[in-house]
């Protein structure tokens, strides 16, 4: 990838985001992931409600 | 779209049409991203725009280099493998996805296939690679920041009807380590 884009030493490659326009017979594209309930993973300190 | 419904219906694509995405577009859609909130406005990102040839050859180099053998590697530091509840939830997605693919558990060269999608970025036609200045690292910061910026390209890209998945196996590979590997007695003497 760096050598293909000639991305400079000086730059660190994080990631990348693939796009495009969406398939819609790719079945995958239909998923959703799911999400935690918010009970596992947020508290509420000093709240009266 | 309005926001609750842009992020509510917001979905991983990793299925494109050949069709490619104007320049106009992508142009438009860093507009916006870049209004993403940064440490300091340090703005420490760049954003590398491939499509084309170019990124067909980026495709054909990590296959070669994954078909030789070599191990995926990237430029920050990454943890091991998922453990725990963390790992639960790899595994659930991983099901899902595989599900509705008609991939079976035990098909190995399926399994294979869909890895290797993920190496050719999922052949879609445009890819943006997020960089940062190398002088900020060890980096936890700017990730952050970088974070903040991808999310925003994800939005503003399905609100264009433009689908995209965060994939970090796209960038991986970045020099053969099969084409310079040594055998261990080489590399001892």
């Amino acid at each position: 990838m760096r050598e293909v884009a000639a991305i400079p030493e000086d730059q660190v490659i994080m990631t990348c985001v693939a796009m495009g326009y969406p398939d819609d017979s790719f079945p995958a594209n239909g998923v959703r992931s799911d999400r935690s309930s918010n009970d596992d993973f947020v508290r509420y300190v000093g709240f009266n409600d | 779209m309005d926001f609750e419904t842009l992020v509510q219906t917001r979905r991983s694509v990793r299925g494109f049409k050949k069709q490619p995405v104007p320049r106009t577009v992508i142009e438009e859609i860093i507009e916006v991203a870049k209004r993403a909130p940064s440490s300091m406005n340090t703005q420490p990102w760049h954003i590398h725009v491939l499509t084309g040839e170019p990124l067909e050859q980026v495709r054909r180099r990590n296959m070669e280099e994954m078909m030789a053998g070599a191990k995926p590697k990237r430029d920050i530091v990454s943890h091991g493998e998922y453990q725990g509840v963390h790992r639960g939830r790899q595994v659930d997605i991983a099901k899902k996805l595989f599900a509705v693919m008609g991939i079976a558990r035990d098909d190995r060269p399926m399994r294979q296939d869909w890895v290797l999608r993920g190496f050719r970025q999922f052949d879609a036609p445009v890819s943006l690679v997020l960089a940062y200045d190398r002088i900020l690292d060890p980096g936890a910061v700017c990730h952050f920041d970088l974070g903040a910026l991808c999310y925003g390209i994800v939005l503003a890209a399905w609100d264009r009807g433009l689908g995209s998945v965060i994939n970090g196996q796209g960038i991986t590979a970045p020099t053969s380590c099969a084409r310079s590997r040594r055998s261990p007695r080489t590399r001892s003497s």
